[in-house]
């Protein structure tokens, strides 16, 4: 018995309690009264894959269906591998223990590149071969779906097909298919299938496409290989927010996660227009819930959970219109019982700082805010909308209120930077110093800290800045150097690992050629590349060269306007030309105003009449 | 403000959680019910409890012990069921009792743990020879006992109220164990590692379970549950 065998050998590593699953809202059925059978799978560890809100969602619309099971899985620990393989026990779902091999499709969670190489090693770990055209009938279809299947290039080799955009709908479509088809009595031909499974709007079968590539390495087309595929596959887009009450009963970890906390989605897609952002382009068009809907479903969420947080999720929390009722009505609901709210993304203004001393009526929280920018010309080029003016009276208001600590994110490597921009972050910083040491009172003076964490820009897919050269590894390095000699007292500076960034860029705007290399990576042991504990840069550097690839060509390149991006077939709703204009308009500075506030800005994807 | 005194079990996979775990899965299970429990002061307000001794990861229990602070009082049956309803499988509540407001912690008067621990080994073993082990590892007085990397000597007799031999079964043998809880404490695991010290046996399995705490009252040992 694999339960038997799997609790010999938690004693042995940490956290066992990561691998038992018996979570509170785990949902266990049985296998034989079911018609397909669906595992879950992030590609990463239980304390980051857990409070995934897409695979959430997931779990109960899928498990909702009578005759569809789903279950859950993440990536194993280092520890944990091992003994795995040593013990010859292959990757099992968390709900029945069963093998991967046993259920009818894995559904990868996309959420981020540097996951990649443990995508390969649970198929790995669950007996599969790790790329799509071995694999034949007798297993498991591997799907993926996130924000990264928006370019899944790189993954080509590895998947049978891919969901673009919101997966509320496509995935029941998709089940459907599957249900009609008896995929699961294994009589169709996975290429026959995978026509049919193509024909539902959303879905990219990767073996339909075929790709040219110039003989500068960039590529010359892009076309479909059966009659049946479309040149372009439109994403996704899932227009009545307020019709999702999911999840209804999110999972409560035993461990502690990286979001320990239940999430309410408040607001999909973003107007703001941040040029770096994919996030703000993919989700698109922005979509709200109601208020009364807000309120429901928050109350409802605590209660079933027992959260001692809620965190009500967007990508620009105060730019959901009722956002002061909603924290307003939740403090009062929760205050005898000490559950606080948390808001993931606040906006530089005085209103944040107002809403922030709401929520601190229950638990006092750190306050961050994302500047990105030192100078006003560099915000503008990001189209950031937010001026010093601004910035420093947010941060007075929040030492007036009492607060010591601030937490503040930077980008350095942004288009058009110059070394002014990236001194003035310290600047700013130093101003930002001044106004605390004006506004608190001399016993605090000790307390205060003002924390920049600063970030390497990786340029992606879909956004005005897929065009941009990513900067290279000394820009970098000399970028932080120019911040660490300028920082001062109260000014405590931090940065993410520089060399993973570059890697980051390359998946990002990678191409289908990128497969062999992930395989080359991993087979070398990469995994856990988002761990810097783990992630090995001469690894991957090995692994480009073997293939002949420079990873040069994918992160440095400034591309051409007329460049087939490897996601030219992929379509996101928003026009190439939108794009295109607003890079133009970043490298002269000029700002495109928010189109909530005015004018339309002819992005496209309101063609979508939602 | 009323201090009611529950017992827990901690059985199956749930024996694979840290107390740290078990603390935060409780701490949620009562957030679920609607209890009016008291809250702590401070930047994270949290319910108020008081919790017994951790158990060591991988051993399960029928003896977990926490206070719990309410605002009012509510009826024992209801406490019990309501919380049964809302812990997840493997946890569950046993009894609860309401108690003086005025008693020691928790912490401060568990003395002594009864553990029943199963032991698996890689041959066949009789009672005869067991005994033997458990005799001279008795007549030992002082063991050497390693914990968190250091060395340590301790006097047997202060750590080891009891040891006795419930049963032994082809490969499987069965102890009980009446531990110390005072400072420099020897675990179950650890017991039977001095025990079977080269003896020529290797572990297949070791199940540990503990089955009672005990503070002293009147100079003889009473349930947590009866203090």
């Amino acid at each position: 018995m694999i339960q038997q065998e799997i609790e010999r050998l938690l004693p042995q590593v940490s956290r066992p309690s990561r691998y038992i699953n018996q979570e509170w809202n785990s949902i266990h059925k049985v296998w034989s009264d079911v018609k397909l059978k669906v595992v879950l799978a992030y590609p990463d560890l239980y304390d980051v894959g857990l409070p995934n809100l897409g695979l959430q969602i997931l779990y109960e619309l899928l498990n909702k269906d009578e005759e569809v099971l789903a279950e859950r899985v993440y990536a194993p620990w280092i520890d944990m591998e091992e003994k795995m393989r040593e013990k010859k026990i292959p990757l099992f779902s968390l709900e029945s223990k069963r093998s991967l091999v046993d259920f009818d499709v894995i559904g990868f969670t996309l959420q981020h590149e540097l996951t990649y190489t443990n995508i390969l090693n649970m198929l790995d770990l669950a007996g599969l071969p790790v790329f799509a055209e071995e694999r034949d009938e007798r297993y498991p279809l591997v799907v993926g779906g996130g924000p990264c299947a928006f370019n899944p290039e790189p993954l080509a080799s590895f998947f049978d097909f891919f969901v673009i955009g919101d997966g509320e709908e496509v995935v029941l479509e998709v089940v459907e298919k599957l249900k009609q088809k008896e995929w699961v009595r294994r009589r169709s031909l996975k290429k026959d299938l995978l026509t049919e499974l193509q024909m539902t709007p959303g879905i990219y079968v990767p073996m339909f496409y075929e790709v040219k590539y110039h003989s500068s390495g960039s590529i010359s087309g892009i076309r479909p290989v059966i009659k049946e595929a479309p040149g372009k596959v439109r994403k996704r887009l899932f227009s009545n927010l307020d019709m999702l009450d999911l999840p209804e009963k999110p999972l409560v970890p035993f461990t502690e996660v990286v979001h320990d906390r239940c999430s309410l989605e408040i607001m999909r897609g973003c107007t703001r227009g941040c040029r770096f952002c994919q996030a703000g382009i993919i989700y698109r068009p922005a979509r709200e819930i109601s208020l009364e809907k807000a309120k429901k479903r928050a109350g409802e969420l605590i209660d079933q959970t027992g959260y001692e947080e809620i965190s009500l999720v967007s990508l620009s929390s105060s730019d959901f219109s009722p956002i002061f009722p909603l924290v307003k009505y939740l403090v009062k609901r929760e205050k005898e019982k000490g559950v606080s709210v948390s808001l993931p993304s606040l906006r530089m203004d005085s209103f944040s700082v107002k809403l922030a001393q709401k929520i601190g009526e229950i638990k006092k929280t750190g306050l961050t805010f994302a500047p990105e920018a030192g100078t006003q010309r560099l915000r503008d080029v990001i189209n950031k909308c937010l001026t010093e003016k601004e910035i420093l009276e947010t941060v007075q208001n929040a030492f007036m209120a009492g607060w010591e600590k601030i937490k503040l994110y930077f980008m350095v490597g942004l288009p058009t930077e110059a070394e002014e921009d990236v001194k003035s972050v310290i600047k700013l910083a130093r101003k930002i110093t001044g106004v605390a040491l004006d506004e608190i009172s001399p016993a605090k003076k000790r307390k205060l800290n003002i924390t920049l964490s600063v970030s390497a820009f990786v340029p992606k897919p879909h956004t005005s800045f897929q065009w941009a050269a990513q900067n290279n590894l000394l820009e970098f390095e000399g970028k932080i150097k120019l911040l660490k000699e300028s920082r001062s007292k109260f000014i405590n500076l931090k940065w993410h690992n520089l060399k993973s960034s570059l890697l980051e860029g390359a998946l990002a705007r990678g191409d289908r050629r990128l497969s062999k290399v992930i395989e080359k990576a991993w087979r070398l042991g990469s995994r856990f590349d988002a761990w810097s504990e783990h992630f090995n840069f001469d690894i991957w550097l090995k692994a480009f060269q073997e293939n002949n690839l420079s990873i040069d060509f994918y992160t440095t390149r400034e591309r051409l306007e007329n460049e087939i991006f490897p996601w030219g077939h992929i379509d996101s709703g928003i026009k190439k030309e939108f794009l295109w204009k607003e890079y133009q308009k970043a490298l002269k500075g000029e700002v495109t105003l928010d189109c909530r506030k005015g004018i339309c800005t002819g992005c496209g994807v309101c063609d979508f009449k939602i | 403000m009323h201090r009611v005194r529950l017992k827990l079990a901690k059985i199956d996979k749930t024996r694979f959680l840290s107390h740290l775990e078990l603390m935060r899965t409780f701490e949620r299970a009562l957030r679920r019910t609607s209890f009016p429990y008291v809250i702590t002061q401070g930047y994270s307000p949290r319910p108020k409890f008081s919790w017994g001794p951790p158990l060591m990861i991988g051993a399960s229990s029928v003896s977990e012990y926490v206070d719990l602070f309410t605002k009012g009082k509510i009826g024992v049956q209801d406490l019990v069921s309501q919380f049964n309803l809302n812990l997840p499988e493997g946890l569950k509540v046993i009894e609860a009792n309401y108690i003086d407001f005025s008693l020691p912690s928790l912490m401060s008067l568990a003395a002594v743990a009864l553990y029943e621990i199963g032991v698996e080994v890689d041959k066949d073993i009789n009672e005869e020879i067991i005994k033997d082990y458990l005799d001279s590892f008795l007549s030992l007085k002082k063991v050497k006992i390693v914990k968190k990397g250091k060395e340590r000597v301790v006097d047997l007799k202060d750590k080891i109220l009891s040891l006795n031999l419930s049963k032994v079964d082809k490969r499987k043998i069965l102890f009980r164990a009446m531990l110390s809880l005072i400072s420099e404490t020897i675990s179950p695991f650890q017991l039977v590692e001095l025990i079977l010290a080269e003896k020529g046996l290797n572990l297949v399995q070791i199940d540990v379970s503990r089955v009672e705490l005990y503070g002293w009252k009147d100079k003889s040992l009473t349930s947590l549950m009866n203090l």
